[in-house]
């Protein structure tokens, strides 16, 4: 038995790599020689691709359910008195495993993707060809440099233990959800090198690229939101977001994609930007590898690291550069074929409010590449490795995003072509009239700080557009005899896009209140207390009751017990606790978090004494649960906006 | 032992791949339908849209009427494509 599901593993990932090989030079010959029985023999490849991929995951999940410390990467990842699910998470909780995830998904949207062009088959084909070149390079690297199965001699009596830091169910789902919506980009990409093959980027490809883009996009975004959840309730500093480079890499593609999904509106519509549009997709792509190798290469915690090391790192560049050099010259070449029939006609239209969109996502895109290379390329290229830091993209992604907020609800309340002045007065009256008053009702509220008030503002005006955009379009329907929860329901219904779009729209627009709240507005104090001693935050008084000390399999826990007044209200008892991973000897946090809708209280076990005194630091951060509603409204409204509509087919 | 079971496989999974490129499978034309039908369904969708902005709101009448004339031909262009006998052959 020992060592059998390695080497079943092995085979999986040798055979892959031979069969993703195959399959695109059938599929070449196939497009070369137009041989339809080559083709068919490539389509089969991503077939029989996904089902070795399948087996190897299988092989790596047995390997760990069964502890086969044999295989090196399931001694890394685990150890025997791991639960259950900690033990299926230590499948991603290191670079091999992860990898194999990702390859794993990718053969599933192959397959769907392959499956789904059919009725297009001059798209299937090149299509199918660019997808196995990415799983060839997936297999490369799993069935050599990075390959989970390789065997560890002799197989040590137990394992390291999966990652402290990664035993998190917010955790266990992030990098599956991460890498979803990054390997969900490789289908639009492959769309979009097969239109640019067959000189085919029309309506078809626009309506399936705009389709193949969405799905990964919700992903990517739910990706975000969850690991933001993680450093929130994890990592113990009480922030969401920080700048983080392996945060960052993800934040890229969703700008890139997020710009996309308005911008093909422009070609959907008006014919202009194509080629914008197809690069948008080769950079989301590009960004999407890029990211990886970022995280996965080393080459954030010293570029010398990355010098010295890993064979992964050139090939991930290698790749990259191939990938760029390659997609980009073809859209070269067809770039005298992308001309675009129409014109901008008027500085207030709908086209204007998406190129401006798309310059502050792209922008967006810039100032956060920048950002998370400044260390590399200063260490690179001065010997001396300078961070930018929060302050660099607080102070330019704060203006960036009032921008971006204030566009949404312009944008979408102008016509196609050009706005008339009376139209412009009729819609954006009231929302400013919302946005004004609420303003300065915050300000003599005593809310003083500028940024977050444009913030409040620019969201009452926002909602007051999605609001007016409902209100009117439901009108019209019951002006027609529908009953008003019916009407709503089918305006929704019929103009999903539309809608879904605006759901979006609001979900973002709770995201950066909660963002703009938390950021200006947090108070934060620390006392070191006896027990029975009290101290005061903001509204709260907190009461200090002692330490107890207990043990869990592996784990020493320090709980603090802490009971909490707002005012005379008691607000109940919280126990924040530290846990002491003695295998890893690595301390974390176990915060403990009082959410409502109009705050958070954290409450943090920093340090304590032995005689019984601890030291209790408290956060106090305003609407951040607005950020989560916000991030789960924006997610159901783009599932909303993807759900296939029926085929209208007026006469 | 486990060799021999690899050596199967390996040798079913060439078979079941070689085995349509036997087969001389004739290639799908390029299908200009396809992308007429696309036309088709993002014209009438152009339309749709176009209405529920007058209906909100964001058009005076004159331009909306100019721009559902324009959409309207180049819809009933895509259809007329479309009902032609051999369309996308
Ligand atoms: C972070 C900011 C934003 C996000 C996440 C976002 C996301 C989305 C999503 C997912 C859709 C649905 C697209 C589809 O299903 O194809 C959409 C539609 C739309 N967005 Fe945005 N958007 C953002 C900002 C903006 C901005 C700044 C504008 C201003 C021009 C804008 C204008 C629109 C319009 C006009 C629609 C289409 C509605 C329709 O079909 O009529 N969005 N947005």
């Amino acid at each position: 038995m020992v060592n059998f599901v390695g080497e079943i593993g092995r085979f999986a990932l040798l055979a892959g790599l031979v069969v993703a090989l195959f399959g695109i030079a059938a599929t070449t010959l196939g497009l070369t020689r137009r041989h339809g029985g080559y083709l068919a023999s490539g389509r089969r490849a991503v077939t029989v691709w996904a089902l070795l991929m399948a087996l190897a995951s299988a092989a790596l999940l047995t390997a760990f359910l069964s502890r086969d410390f044999s295989v090196r990467f399931v001694a890394m990842a685990s150890e025997s008195t791991q639960p259950l699910l900690q033990t299926i998470m230590a499948f991603w909780g290191g670079h091999d495993g992860a990898l194999l995830l990702w390859a794993l998904i990718l053969a599933g949207y192959m397959v769907v993707a392959v499956w789904s062009l059919r009725s297009h088959p001059d798209l299937q084909g090149p299509a199918t060809a660019t997808l196995l070149v990415v799983a060839a390079f997936f297999s490369v690297l799993l069935a050599g440099a990075s390959n989970p199965f390789a065997p560890l001699v002799p197989p040590p009596p137990d394992g390291q233990g999966l990652n402290p830091l990664l035993r998190n169910p917010w955790m266990s789902a992030h990098p599956p959800m991460l890498y979803l919506g990054f390997v969900g980009m490789s289908v639009p990409f492959a769309l979009a090198v097969a239109a640019l093959i067959t000189g085919r980027l029309d309506d078809t490809w626009v309506a399936l690229s705009r389709r193949w883009i969405v799905v990964p996009w919700i992903f990517l975004t739910l990706g975000l939101l969850l690991g933001a959840k993680w450093s929130y309730e994890v990592l113990g500093w009480g922030g969401y977001w920080a700048w983080d480079p392996v945060e960052n890499a993800a934040f890229m593609p969703w700008l890139t994609a997020t710009a996309f999904l308005h911008s093909i509106q422009i070609q959907e519509r008006r014919g202009m930007l194509v080629a914008w549009n197809v690069a948008l997709i080769l950079l989301t792509f590009g960004l999407t590898i890029f990211g990886t190798f970022l995280v996965r290469s080393g080459v954030l915690s010293s570029v010398h690291a990355f010098a010295k090391a890993p064979l992964i790192g050139y090939l991930f560049l290698g790749f990259l550069s191939a990938l760029l050099l390659v997609s980009f010259g073809l859209l070269a070449w067809r770039w005298g074929a992308l001309k675009s029939g129409g014109t901008v006609e008027s500085v207030i239209s709908r086209e204007t409010a998406f190129l401006a969109n798309n310059l502050l996502f792209v922008t967006a895109a810039i100032v956060v590449l920048v950002g998370t290379m400044f260390p590399v390329l200063t260490e690179a290229f001065r010997g001396v490795k300078i961070n930018v830091g929060p302050p660099y993209f607080n102070t330019v992604m704060v203006p960036i995003s009032i921008g971006i907020l204030l566009l949404m609800g312009i944008g979408p309340l102008l016509p196609w072509r050009l706005a008339t002045r009376e139209q412009l007065a009729r819609n954006f009256t009231l929302p400013s009239a919302a946005a004004v008053l609420g303003a300065l009702m915050l300000g003599l509220l005593g809310v003083r700080h500028a940024g977050a008030l444009l913030v409040f503002a620019g969201a009452l005006f926002v909602s007051g557009t999605i609001v007016l955009e409902t209100v009117r379009g439901t009108r019209v329907r019951i002006r027609r005899g529908e009953h008003a929860p019916l009407a709503l329901a089918r305006l929704f219904m019929r103009n999903r896009r539309r809608y879904g779009g605006y759901v979006v729209h609001f979900g973002v627009l709770l995201m950066l209140v909660g963002v703009a709240a938390s950021s200006a507005f947090d108070t934060q104090a620390g006392a070191t207390l006896r027990p029975g001693e009290r101290f005061g935050v903001g509204r709260y008084t907190i009461e200090y009751g002692g330490l107890r000390h207990s043990e869990l399999p592996g784990i020493d826990v320090t709980e603090a017990s802490v009971r909490v007044w707002a005012g005379a209200r008691f607000l109940g008892s919280y126990s924040p606790q530290r846990y002491f991973y003695r295998a890893q000897e690595q301390p974390m946090h176990h915060v403990a978090i009082r959410s409502s809708l109009r705050e958070d209280l954290y409450l943090i076990l920093s340090e304590w004494t032995p005689d019984g005194g601890g030291t209790i630091r408290v956060l106090v951060h305003p609407l951040v649960s607005w950020l989560w509603a916000g991030g789960v409204v924006a997610v159901l409204g783009a599932a909303f906006a993807v759900l296939p509509e029926r085929r209208r087919r007026a006469s | 032992m486990i060799e021999a079971l690899f050596f199967t496989v390996a040798v079913l999974i060439a078979a079941y791949l070689l085995a349509p490129a036997f087969q001389s499978l004739e290639l799908p034309a390029a299908d200009t339908r396809d992308a007429l039908d696309a036309a088709g369904d993002a014209a009438l969708r152009a339309l749709h849209d176009l209405d529920l902005d007058w209906q909100t709101g964001k058009l005076s009448e004159r331009d909306y009427r100019a721009a559902r004339a324009t959409l309207e031909a180049e819809a009933s262009e895509i259809f007329r494509q479309l009902a032609e006998p051999g369309a996308g052959q």
